[in-house]
């Protein structure tokens, strides 16, 4: 093994956990967790072997991993509803799922359909519980704003969820 | 002093208990004034609570090693064992009734036959009987950039593929006999594949044909190996290469041994002395009801035809097709060129003797048996060849060259391998130009999408490119006196040149006398021919013995 090759495992298994906890906790399906993990490294890998200056590593993966995950679960969410014009598709373990549990899949299912920012924030604020410091770093955008999409991003689950009777009971 | 602004600003922290105390106390102020306000941070506990449930999940346990393992598995040397691959199959193999991928099936139908394991002849009769076929992974274009690659095929002949760069997305449909291209920003192109298109049944006689004298040449080798999770890895690799050890490409079948299918293939090129993965692809079935989505830019109006511009750009696209011998085909040149000679006198690629070429993406790769290497020389530059050796060495060879290298470039390492030397001489001679017109005339082609030869004296030709049609009549013929170091074939250089147009022929033979068959292309398709002589000076390349070590 090269040593370019060693230097990049070696970021894998130091954020690999991260990024692995991101895509698992957007998509919650260990297949398409494990493949955004390698998706994610894999153009991590690509992007230092041209040449690419990564000053921040962390917050590259993240982002990177967090667009990885949210297209894929769109693409999923775009499936489910083509499937659900089939009674027998899928359907039945959320439809028996608690109320909670169904309240839960909405907020992930939801959050991907915010606009991008307020997606991004609102992700790595509550379901990686990143400081809004390291949140502005990776979005790009102070803090205060970061704080605003993230209120952006509350008032329109709130409203979503509201709508399908959720949030109001 | 806590206003509606800072209120927006500050709930969430709130809600979290992350304000300071000073914060918090003003917040609580502005709360108990404004019972709104109060409703407002219910509601957002409530959001915020079960998004923490989320943030509070934890990936099963395992999943990380999986995923670290698969990673190392991907760009590494090539391991040994890869990870247990899931089981995909199972579940869909009660949906399971159809049609296959020219692909997965050619490697199952080669190995059954290879083997004589009664499991792996179980492949391709289970393969055989699927309708639809998903693959899902990434490949590694011959830029050596990764690409993030979806495909999905359904009988006979449909096709999705979706290609991710990260740079650019695009998403190829073929369908009907077009292929159509969703490009950047949405825009799609479409192509008219004519007679490219073949019926699925004679691209699998054709693959599993090639693939079994193949084995039966003993080109290839293989091994096969229990992986845990009720997996066998079957192990391809070509053998005997100029090293005397592994050859330049191997890929690895993962078979689930319950369903008796396929469910990952990988692909692996050595580049440089490393073995580089190519591609890692896994296999399921999809859902029919996907399919008006799926296949919808195949019947999508107001795509705008494939130009130049667009052929450059979607090369990779392009390539791609359900009869892909290896889907998706890639190959990686290093440092451009890439000699992979065999020691034995015939060793297979298909062929009992001769030269295969193909082009992609900028690359030349040719598959050589038992030819002469004055010829394989010849062929690589494009350069008459003068060799006198006492004897010419038979070439056995696989060869990937990046186009626009020097031809001295190109067949250093072959000449350095058989102990010789080149120079470049420069002649003058005689040239003939064959220039081919067409009277613009259009005919009605038959539908059907397929090209059949008999034999040498007898062809059918349906829906052919006239082009390719001269081609194969007169290269065919015996007394053209064609020189192919200097002579040249020429057709008309415009954009809307009449020998696209697709033809039909019913062709009987002529005792391979051009004449005839000159008559035949004129009073068919109007096409006249005119032959220019003229002077010309070129290089010949000389081989000797190399002088010194």
């Amino acid at each position: 093994m090269a040593d370019s090759d060693e230097r990049e495992m070696q970021a894998a298994d130091r954020y690999g956990g991260l990024v692995l906890q991101l895509a698992w906790r957007v998509l919650h399906d260990p297949e398409e967790a494990r493949d955004v993990y390698q998706e994610t490294f894999l153009k991590y890998f690509t992007a230092l072997r041209r040449g690419e200056r990564i000053t921040y590593p962390k917050a590259w993966l993240s982002r990177t991993a967090q667009n990885e995950a949210v297209e894929r679960a769109r693409t999923r969410t775009r499936r489910r509803e083509l499937l659900r014009q089939k009674p027998q598709l899928e359907t039945v373990e959320i439809e028996q799922a608690a109320e909670r549990r169904l309240l839960i899949e909405k907020i992930r299912q939801f959050a991907l359909d915010l606009p991008e920012q307020q997606r991004a924030v609102f992700v790595l604020r509550n379901f990686q519980s990143l400081p809004f410091k390291e949140i502005a770093q990776i979005v790009g955008c102070q803090v205060s704003t970061a704080r605003a999409h993230e209120y952006k991003a509350v008032v329109k689950l709130r409203y979503w969820l509201s709508e399908l009777g959720g949030a109001d009971g | 002093m806590v206003d509606r602004q800072r209120f927006d600003e500050y709930l969430c922290d709130f809600v979290r208990g992350e304000l300071t105390p000073a914060e918090d106390a003003e917040m609580r102020a502005y709360l108990a004034a404004n019972p709104e306000a109060r409703r407002q941070v219910e509601e957002v506990r409530q959001i915020l609570g079960l998004a923490a449930s989320i943030g509070n999940e934890r990936p099963p346990a395992g999943l990380l090693q999986e995923a670290r393992a698969g990673l190392a598995d991907m760009d590494l040397e090539a391991p040994a064992v890869g990870p247990p691959v899931r089981r995909l199959w199972r579940r869909a193999a009660a949906v399971a009734a159809v049609a296959a991928v020219a692909a997965v099936l050619a490697i199952a139908l080669w190995l059954g036959v290879e083997s004589g394991r009664p499991a792996l002849a179980g492949v391709a009769a289970r393969t055989q009987a699927l309708q639809s076929l998903h693959a899902r992974g990434w490949v590694r274009g011959v830029d050596g950039e990764p690409r993030v690659f979806r495909l999905w095929l359904e009988r006979p002949a449909r096709l999705r593929a979706e290609i991710d760069t990260g740079q650019r997305q695009t998403v190829v449909v073929l369908e009907g006999g077009r292929r159509t291209i969703r490009g950047p920003g949405g825009r799609l192109y479409r192509e008219e594949l004519g007679g490219e298109v073949r019926s699925f049944e004679t691209v699998l006689y054709r693959v599993f044909g090639r693939d079994r004298q193949r084995a039966e040449e003993g080109a290839y080798q293989y091994e096969r190996q229990a992986l845990p999770g009720g997996l066998t890895r079957h192990r391809v690799w070509n053998k005997a290469p100029f090293t005397g050890e592994a050859g330049h490409w191997r890929y690895s079948v993962d078979v689930d041994e319950a369903s008796g299918l396929p469910v990952r293939l990988r692909q692996q090129q050595r580049v440089g002395g490393r073995w580089l993965v190519v591609s890692d692809l896994e296999y399921s079935v999809f859902d029919s009801t996907l399919a008006a989505v799926l296949f919808a830019e195949g019947r999508a109006q107001g795509a705008r035809p494939v130009g130049d511009e667009e052929r450059a750009l979607f090369w990779f696209e392009r390539s791609i097709s359900p009869w892909s011998s290896m889907i998706p085909a890639v190959w990686v040149p290093s440092g451009g060129v890439e000699w992979n000679l065999d020691e034995g006198p015939a060793a297979g690629y298909g062929m009992k003797w001769g030269i295969s070429q193909s082009e992609l993406g900028g690359v030349d790769r040719l598959e050589i048996v038992g030819r002469p290497l004055s010829k394989v020389v010849g062929l690589v530059c494009g350069q008459p060849v003068r060799s006198p050796l006492r004897q010419d060495p038979s070439v056995s060879a696989v060869a990937v060259l990046r186009q626009g290298l020097s031809c001295g470039e190109k067949i250093a390492p072959l000449l350095r391998h058989f102990g010789l030397d080149a120079s470049f001489v420069e002649r003058t001679g005689q040239r003939r130009r064959w220039l081919f017109t067409q009277d613009g005339s259009v005919f009605a082609t038959s539908a059907a999408e397929y090209r059949q030869r008999a034999n040498k004296s007898q062809r059918t030709y349906r829906a052919v490119q006239l082009e390719r049609v001269v081609r194969d009549l007169f290269f065919n013929a015996r007394d053209t006196g064609f020189d192919r170091d200097l002579d040249r074939v020429e057709f008309p250089a415009e954009a809307a040149q009449p020998f696209q147009k697709l033809v039909d022929l019913d062709f009987r033979g002529t005792g391979g006398r051009w004449e005839q068959r000159a008559q035949i292309l004129n009073e068919r398709f109007g096409v006249e021919m005119e032959t220019i002589a003229e002077e010309v000076v070129y290089t010949e390349i000389v081989l000797a013995e190399a002088l010194g070590p």
